[in-house]
């Protein structure tokens, strides 16, 4: 099962729009795609997109732990939104709620990063 | 009536999507929610990524067994099997957050979710040996339309 990445920058926020299952088989590649993108173009304000995501395990988990510990020694953020029930339970589970918004919706998710939705 | 199936492949993580789908398509037969399902292909997903990473450091040519029994009482009962290098202190690995490999950004949450996510969790090791978790998990009755 394949993972398509698709990133997406609105002001200072980059979107990491994410389409699949997320496991220890495709956490690799996530992992690279995700740091070039935001080391690239040096924004360290994540909003993920869980809308199309059916499957993920504890090894995304990881993942997201990762770029966390890379974000926040940059004054970053990092918002999540269109989890499924059970990615929620896990994502709760292992406390991520606590380090990285969750909200329900990418105009929520933007506001949060600061971004005035109404404005545009 | 109970029904049983087994199952081995390349320990290799492309086999990590394959392994949690097909264990997903023998459990429907019990018609189980939507979301019990996921949970349990979850569960399938972390046990098979430790012994593809822990238990076989990743070697390929190695082989991961998967014992799945329904029960006469609608219980399901798995069992992932390697052959690897087996663990000596299990109570610690079970531990939140523990991973022996930090560096591979692996969370330590695989039996943290596998207990939250199935009724028992049973967990047998030796060095050298291999390794087996035994999960068992109760699903919902709902009584499927057609059967």
């Amino acid at each position: 099962m394949a993972l398509h990445i698709n990133f997406q920058l609105i002001e200072d926020v980059l979107f990491v729009h994410l389409e699949g299952e997320v496991d220890h088989h495709v956490a690799d590649s996530l992992r690279k795609a995700w740091r070039d993108e935001m080391f690239g173009r040096s924004c360290f304000n994540i909003v993920l997109d869980f809308t199309h995501v059916q499957f993920m395990d504890s090894s995304g988990i990881g993942v997201i732990l990762g770029r966390y510990k890379e974000i926040i020694g940059r004054d970053g953020l990092i918002a999540v939104y269109g989890m499924n029930e059970t990615i929620q339970t896990i994502f709760y589970m292992a406390g991520l709620s606590k380090i990285i918004k969750v909200t329900d919706n990418k105009e929520e998710a933007l506001s949060f990063m600061g971004v005035d939705v109404h404005a545009k | 009536m109970r029904n049983e199936m087994i199952f081995s492949f390349s320990s290799k993580s492309e086999n990590e999507s394959f392994a949690r789908t097909t264990v997903a398509s023998f459990v429907s037969q019990l018609n189980p929610t939507l979301e019990e399902l996921m949970e349990i292909k979850t569960v399938v997903s972390e046990a098979v990524t430790n012994a593809i990473i822990h238990g076989y450091h990743e070697d390929a040519s190695k082989f991961i067994t998967i014992h799945c029994v329904i029960t006469a009482h609608k219980e399901l009962e798995l069992t992932i099997e390697d052959e690897g290098v087996g663990m000596d202190h299990i109570d610690r690995m079970m531990e939140p957050l523990f991973t022996s490999k930090p560096s591979l950004e692996r969370s330590g949450m695989g039996f943290t979710i596998m207990e939250s996510f199935m009724d028992h969790v049973e967990v047998f090791s030796e060095v050298n040996i291999g390794t087996s978790v035994k999960l068992r998990r109760k699903l919902s009755l709902v009584k499927p339309v057609f059967q």
